[in-house]
């Protein structure tokens, strides 16, 4: 009994979780306290990371969703029957419309002399009042696995450990033999690991295809990803410095290549480097190896996002040192951390610095930085506007590999003109918890022949709601059909979203949201949000095309039924 | 043993219990409910009782009600964003206004969409909100009427209770601007008709609705309240008629009808005007090379952001182009593009400057007004002022005189330490009656001449600072006209533009001349010495005698109150009854010596001494506050130390210049270290030998950017500031004083893998005797193999060579010679390039010092020094002759003594003044006069070139009998440094995040609307703090 109440304990004490035993993972459900959203690049598949947050079971999960099968279930918005491809417009001029139009295409339920609109919610049914006040929008959810309406939504899953906080993905530069074209990286809090998942967005055929590699299938992993998807916990094969990744890994970033990735631990006031490899196969020069810690942080490091490497850079051979800002909790400033590959030493000994960081001024109070975004929109149109005009390929561009000569007009031109584009400066953007607020900045990066920085500056605070947590940034579209940037700053506490518009530098609105929003990823080729809510356990989609004028910035659909926690039952 | 545990677990176990028993404790928490969430933007209306009614808006100025009962109360109308609404603050009786008291909690008034900017019209009827969510951008009329709770026989308050149009896009900032009756007295309805009069009983003016408003009989200017409107998606201004959109049917929302459109002008100004120095930043031997102006985009569209409203002049501040467009609303239907005021950055000239917020002064007394304009891409955000007095032609940001005394300050900004957020100008005066006339004029300066009638005492005599300073002119009296900024932390801090107590506000000691002298004072024309009066009438001194009763407050600096510059929070003094204000060392400089150093008596030390100030008059004695004691020389109770050979004194002391208040920082550490750390330690140097040059490489360094000096700009030093005018003795300066590069870094751990994987077999143990130990494995000083000089030196790259002794001889280590028998003599040998890449792996810890000399650190961030990197030579770290580093210093050369002595056959046995040496230059001088008594350099010899003069200190060293050793450091501290007069609002609660600020002349008080628990506050000018019942939420 002693020996048990120890276990206990010492489980207790340490935060951890006994794996391997309890109950497996719900089949019928998807979600289950996401924590983490993920798109590929040509938003074909949406990953999300449940994090088994009540340990109801022994594992939590990575899904994989076709979202090519849910835009297939979101209503469309019209304005006339001609938008609606053989239905009927659902608007107030409508012949027999609903009580309260939807502004959504629906099926005609009359006929084609006494038009009559079906229901807007064809796959689920309506909610009543009392139901949008905790789930907003107007339908009830959509079963992933359902394959009413054509495909199912869910392709698959994987067990990762439990207490997943984050999720991020990075496209391979070239598929490898397995197909995978690319990666995921889970920081899971359970076993204290960087989980790294293979994935095959696109078959050769040009099919969606299911599969999530991480060794699940090898024997003994039940289902789970295998030792060696977990990484940052064997110091003598990962680095030459003995090192292991700290306990309570929480924010993740990765720089645009996907080698260096970034693991925030707030408990420990430090942060975790590892260096991720695309090879193939099992062992350690393929995926992520722990290589060093950065210590001694002055606050709880929160979130960490990597700094954009400018094409300018590229184009004048400057070292790539991989750079990453990293918040704070309990410190009023931001660090700005450099990665050292170190390539030269014999061997390598990769490691991080330190080298400037920046106070928080903007605040009465600029302590408990949450959430941090970049947005590198501006600076990458210009860059990709100096590449077209001057007939730069995308790999001169970003590796400066196979360039015309230096001497070449067009690529001088390009050189030229990408050290202009440089000037673009970053938005930054960084949610405060006291007061509740988005602080918004920006860093320049200065690109003369020989020294960069990007230390960023605040210039001002914008009020949230109550509970601000992560923020991010991505494109809606506006009336005339063209993409913006805004940046999505998420208020747990307040079930709101506050859309800010990073051109006009103000406040555009509101998204209410369900309870305990917790993670958003932004679809802006579809002009489409999903929001990962915690509590109840489902995604949210929102409309972010103002063309829609009854749902810019509302939830459209909600996929998964809501499940409460326990403890509220 | 198993005793042992088991008693652990049951402790273990109870303390478990403990921590679940009480997070089961049912504590009662006593939550704040607040009202108001994100307020944001306000407007101010005057609402009572009058002949037409109750609820009526009435014109500011009627505010507030001094009668019993009150008829009348001023509200504050503050929108909240994040719920659509509208609420309203009872400023009279400090409460929110509940519309609907039949609801529970706060009911307020409902909007369309997101509300956006709001306006009030002149005479208080109605008020305009802007509407903003995507798809519904509009504006609605808020009849004064309606502003409260709804009367019986009315209907609730509601979407439907207040008329609305829609616009094509979002609208931007709104103000009223008046059209003026025609020269017939017609005032017409439309812009479109001028002959065709307008309506007095409009649609909105039917009692029968609920808020009727009428536009046409309100009070204020007359003619027709036309609302201008910006639209920033298209760069244009519109009109929009305020009675015609009150007249539409309430809960209506069609679209607005627009009469005029403006589109701001985009294109660049092309009258190449361009900011007008001060003679101070003007330098003849300096050509300061400034990029050109950036050219603003092809592609640049204007913005309109905020706008300011004179009586027939807009002022749009811009986020599009580089403009504050001036717009003439004479006649608002027939409004016009002026010369627009011309944003742009003295410091970058490359930056393209727009504006956010503007705001325009009332005019002054002496006829003076400006504006002053958010440049919200500075870092942080800042405030240009113009001057648009009538008369001045120059559009562009006013450059201030005396920059270059204020490290922080950028000549055409005024900067904070955190973003603005808003501005706005607080005009006030408390006359007084004049005896004579009777009058109580406005704007009376106040009179420091000692011939002023004080019996009676004029007015302008009785704004003079008290005996006791706390009546009359002082820091926290504010009469005149000022700017009132407020900052994203919650900081709202006042600008002295037109202080009317300013000429009282000074040293009383005056200077005719047209030079300052050292307290920054100059051209004076009252014809005393001293700004005093007879001290009574058995005393025997008269006006201007130096015990007089002084006029003014008798600061230490002329220079405590300036225009467009933070108001300082204190009285420059340091006195027992007013605390310490003026710039102040806590003690007298102390000495330290290195662990290594032992037994070093004080002739043998160096010595850090003060030495006299340089004035139009001729030296001045050197005096210096120390707490509230004046340290002067000679004085017996507080004497300051000033000869080096003084054996009966072994203090050190500097003075502190006091020409500029700004200068100094509310409190300053300094250490002046020999060969003291130019930077801190870098972490990631690389050496590379691989062009034949040795480079210490970092691109995060900026070498420049922390001053290191190289051997020519050391060389440029001695020419230039020291007056070596020989080239060899320059150059050889130079080198023995260029800065040098220290390797401060540990080896791999003993565990590390790398040593037994490294390519080139490197051990530990060869590094550490090539190396030595570092300081944090114990080394009291690394060693000089650590240390390579800097030949060249560049923005991110150092060219180096190892340091050597002076007496290096390269053949020691050639081979040539044979080892010498005692081992312990073994000559000094550099390492090689290898062995620091060996023993260094993984970039190397290092940092920079300088060479021989004392080096200037500071807690104050600013920068000390006048090196810059210079594109034209590839980023090579050059002396900047810009005018505003000359006081920008941070190296000191020792003061030696001469060989030969005027007034003794041998100085070694009267001076404590260590032998100068052939590398110092004119840092050398005879301590004995003819008379053969001793004392320190004075200012008319060579050696008063080695005299060190910074911003915030002045003073000399003097080399000492034994030589300085590395890291040797005289410390001192400061207070009294300049803090600005501000009213914290993070003193009620650090969860701020204020909006908006405006002066309410009515209240003489600041209201800040606050996003967060805040909500809305007033501030006494008089105290600039919340006190209750404020805050209101």
């Amino acid at each position: 009994m002693a020996a048990r109440a120890c276990l206990g304990f010492a489980f207790l004490l340490a935060g951890c979780f006994p794996s391997g035993a309890g109950v497996d993972p719900p089949s019928d459900r998807t979600v289950y306290f996401p924590v983490g959203l993920a798109l590929d690049p040509d938003a074909r598949h949406l990953y999300i990371a449940n994090s088994d947050f009540d340990l109801q079971y022994n594992a939590g999960t990575l899904e994989n969703w076709d979202l090519d099968a849910l835009r297939a279930r979101l209503p469309v918005s019209c304005t006339t029957d001609a938008d609606c491809n053989g239905e009927i417009c659902d608007v107030a001029s409508a012949p027999a419309h609903n009580p309260v139009p939807s502004g959504w295409c629906v099926a005609n339920v009359g006929t084609a002399d006494a038009p009559q609109a079906g229901t807007p919610c064809p796959y689920s049914r309506e909610l009543s009042a009392p139901e949008r006040q905790l789930y907003p929008g107007r339908c009830a959810s959509i079963n992933p696995q359902s394959t009413s309406g054509g495909a199912p939504i869910h392709l698959n899953s994987v067990r990762i450990g439990a207490f997943a906080t984050d999720l991020i993905y990075r496209a391979r530069p070239t598929p490898d033999a397995a197909g995978h074209t690319g990666r995921l990286f889970v920081p899971v809090r359970g076993d204290a690991t960087l989980h790294w998942i293979d994935v095959t967005s696109v078959e050769d055929d040009g099919s969606p295809s299911p599969r999530l590699d991480c060794g699940q299938d090898e024997p003994g992993t039940d289902g789970a990803c295998a030792a060696d998807h977990r990484r940052g916990n064997d110091p003598g094969a990962e680095n030459t410095r003995g090192l292991t990744m700290l306990p309570e890994p929480f924010g993740i970033d990765a720089n645009d290549s996907g080698e260096w990735v970034m693991v925030t631990n707030q408990a420990s006031f430090a942060t975790g480097i590892f260096q991720n490899l695309w090879g193939s196969g099992n062992g350690f020069d393929n995926g992520p190896s722990y290589q060093y810690t950065v210590a001694g942080l002055p606050g709880e490091p929160m979130g960490v996002v990597s700094v954009p490497r400018s094409r300018a850079a590229v184009a004048l051979g400057q070292p790539d040192l991989p750079e990453f800002l990293v918040s704070l909790r309990g410190s009023a400033e931001l660090e700005l951390l450099r990665v050292y590959p170190d390539a030269a030493s014999n061997p390598p000994r990769p490691y991080a610095k330190a080298p400037d960081s920046t106070v928080i001024l903007t605040n009465a109070n600029g302590t408990d930085s949450r959430g941090m975004a970049l947005d590198a929109s501006e600076r990458a149109a210009q860059e990709s506007a100096c590449a077209t005009r001057n007939g730069v390929s995308d790999e001169c561009a970003n590796s400066k590999t196979n360039c015309p000569a230096d001497d070449d007009p067009a690529y001088a031109a390009y050189v030229t003109c990408v050290q202009n584009a440089a000037a673009a400066p970053l938005g930054v953007y960084v949610t405060n918890r006291e007061p509740a607020s988005l602080l918004v900045g920006q860093t320049r990066e200065v690109i003369a022949d020989l020294a960069a920085y990007d230390v960023p500056t605040f210039q001002t605070s914008v009020p949230l709601d109550l509970g601000p947590a992560r923020v991010v940034t991505g494109d809606i579209t506006n009336t005339a059909g063209e993409r913006e940037p805004r940046a999505f700053a998420l208020s747990f506490d307040s079930r709101r979203v506050l859309i800010y518009d990073i051109a006009r530098t103000q406040i555009e609105g509101e998204i209410i949201t369900g309870r305990g929003p917790q993670a958003i990823a932004i679809d802006g080729a579809h002009a489409l949000a999903y929001v990962a809510h915690f509590i109840d356990s489902y995604i949210g989609v929102v409309d972010l095309d103002q063309r829609h004028t009854a749902t810019y910035g509302a939830m459209i659909a909600m996929i998964e039924r809501p499940a409460a926690p326990r403890a509220s039952k | 043993m198993r005793r042992f545990v088991s008693i652990l677990l049951a402790l273990l176990f109870v303390l478990a219990c403990g921590v679940a028993l009480d997070g089961c404790n049912q504590q009662s928490v006593t939550a704040t409910l607040r009202s108001l969430q994100s307020s944001t933007n306000v407007t101010f209306v005057c609402q009572g009782h009058t002949t037409t009614g109750f609820d009526q808006g009435m014109e500011l100025s009627e505010c507030p009600d001094y009668n019993t009962p009150q008829t009348r109360t001023m509200l504050a109308v503050v929108t909240q964003p994040s719920t659509n609404e509208l609420a309203i603050v009872d400023l009279a009786y400090q409460k929110v206004v509940d519309v609907n008291p039949g609801i529970p909690g706060y009911t307020f008034l409902r909007l369309p969409s997101r509300p956006g900017y709001i306006t009030t019209t002149p005479g208080g009827v109605a008020s305009f909100v802007g509407l903003t969510s995507p798809n519904k951008f509009g504006i609605s009329a808020i009849p004064s009427t309606c502003l409260g709770v709804s009367r019986p026989g009315q209907h609730e308050r509601d979407l439907t209770t207040f008329p609305a149009c829609t616009l094509p896009v979002a609208p931007g900032d709104i103000t009223v601007v008046v059209e003026p009756p025609a020269a017939d007295g017609t005032v017409a309805e439309t812009c479109a008709d001028p002959t065709t009069p307008e309506d007095p009983a409009p649609p909105a003016a039917d009692d029968a609705r609920d808020c009727p408003a009428n536009l046409t009989t309100e009070k204020g200017p007359p003619g027709r309240r036309k609302l201008v409107v910006a639209l920033p998606d298209m760069g244009e201004l519109a009109v929009i008629d305020a009675q015609s959109l009150l007249d539409r049917q309430p809960g209506s929302f069609d679209p607005c009808a627009i009469e005029e459109l403006l589109e701001l002008n985009s294109a660049p100004d092309s009258s190449g005007q361009a900011q007008v120095l001060p003679a101070d930043l003007q330098s003849k031997s300096c050509v300061i090379k400034r990029p050109p102006p950036v050219p603003v985009p092809a592609n640049a569209r204007s913005r309109p952001s905020r706008i300011a409203t004179t009586d027939n002049k807009l002022y749009v501040g811009d986020l599009g182009v580089p403009a504050v467009h001036v717009v003439d609303t004479t006649s608002v239907c027939r409004m016009s593009e002026l010369a627009p005021l011309l944003p742009m950055s003295f410091l970058t000239p490359t930056r393209m400057v727009t504006t956010s917020r503007v705001a325009v002064s009332p005019v002054t007394p002496a006829g003076k007004q400006y504006v002053y304009a958010v440049d919200p891409d500075d870092q942080p955000a800042s405030v240009m002022a113009f001057d648009v007095s009538p008369g001045v032609t120059d559009r562009t940001p006013i450059v201030r005189e005396g920059s270059s005394r204020q490290p922080d300050e950028i000549p055409d900004r005024i900067t904070f330490a955190a973003p603005v957020q808003d501005i706005d100008f607080a005009l006030r005066d408390l006359p007084y009656e004049d005896p004579v006339t009777g009058v109580a004029a406005s704007g009376v300066r106040c009179d420091p001449n000692p011939d002023a009638p004080t019996d009676p005492a004029s007015p302008g005599v009785q704004y003079r600072t008290s005996g006791d300073y706390t009546q009359g002119a002082r820091p926290a009296l504010l009469r005149g006209l000022f700017g009132l900024v407020m900052l994203t932390n919650g900081q709202i801090e006042v600008i002295d533009i037109d202080d009317f107590d300013a000429p009282c506000r000074r040293n009383y000691k005056t200077n005719p001349s047209a030079t300052e002298d050292f307290r920054g004072c100059k051209g004076d024309t009252i014809p005393y010495a001293y700004l005093t009066t007879s001290a009574g009438s058995e005393d025997t001194q008269g006006e201007g005698e130096i015990n007089g009763d002084r006029t003014v407050s008798n600061e230490v600096s002329c220079n405590m109150v300036e225009p467009h510059r933070p108001r300082a929070g204190a009285f420059g003094l340091s006195l027992p009854a007013l605390g310490i204000g003026a710039p102040t060392l806590r003690s007298l400089p102390q000495f330290t010596v290195p662990l290594s150093v032992t037994n070093l008596l004080p002739h043998d030390q160096p010595k850090l001494l003060a030495v006299p100030f340089a004035d139009p008059s001729g030296p001045q004695p050197p005096e210096v506050y120390v707490g509230t004691t004046l340290y002067q020389q000679g004085n017996s109770s507080a004497p300051l130390r000033v000869d080096p050979n003084d054996g009966d004194d072994d203090n050190s002391s500097i003075v502190l210049p006091l020409v500029e208040p700004r200068s100094y920082p509310a409190s300053e550490h300094v250490d002046l270290v020999y060969e003291g750390r130019v930077m801190g330690d870098k972490p990631s140097g690389f050496l590379d030998d691989s062009t034949g040059t040795t480079l210490v490489t970092d691109q995060t360094a900026f070498f420049c950017d922390n001053g290191v000096y190289d051997v020519d700009a050391m060389k440029d030093y001695a020419q230039t500031e020291l007056g070596i005018s020989d080239d060899t003795a320059a150059e050889a300066f130079a080198e023995a004083h260029a800065d040098y590069v220290q390797v401060t870094g540990d080896f791999p751990d003993i565990i590390d893998s790398y040593w037994s994987q490294n390519a080139a077999n490197v051990t530990r143990g060869y590094c550490i005797a090539k190396f030595g130990e570092p300081v944090s494995n114990g080394a009291t000083d690394l060693q000089a193999t650590r240390d390579l000089s800097i030949v060249n030196a560049f923005q991110d790259h150092l060219e180096v060579t190892p340091r050597v002794p002076l007496d290096f001889d390269p053949t020691d280590c050639d081979g040539s010679k044979p080892p010498p028998a005692d081992p312990t003599m073994k000559p000094y040998c550099p390492p090689t390039i290898d062995d620091f890449t060996n023993c260094f792996p993984a970039g190397m810890q290092y940092t920079v010092r300088g060479s021989r000399q004392w080096v200037v650190g500071s807690s104050n961030p600013a920068p000390t020094h006048d090196i810059i990197a210079d594109p034209a030579q590839s980023y090579k770290c050059v002396r900047d002759c810009d005018p505003r580093r000359q006081h920008f210093r941070s190296r000191v050369f020792e003061i030696g003594r001469s060989a030969k002595c005027v007034g003794a056959k041998n100085c070694d046995q009267i001076a404590a003044v260590g032998l100068a040496d052939t590398i110092d230059g004119p840092c050398s001088y005879d301590p004995t006069d003819q008379t053969g008594r001793t004392h320190g350099v004075t200012l008319d010899v060579p050696a008063s070139a080695c005299i060190f003069e910074n911003l915030t200190a002045r003073f000399a060293v003097y080399r000492g009998l034994q030589p300085s050793v590395r890291d040797m450091k005289f410390t001192w501290d400061t207070t009294g440094g300049f803090y600005p007069l501000a009213a914290p609002l993070s003193a009620v609660s650090t969860a701020t995040l204020p909006q908006t600020v405006r002066y309410i002349s009515e209240y003489q008080s600041i209201a800040v609307i606050d996003a967060s628990s805040l909500g809305v506050s007033l501030l006494s000018l008089d105290t600039l703090r919340i006190e209750d019942p404020w805050p209101v939420y």
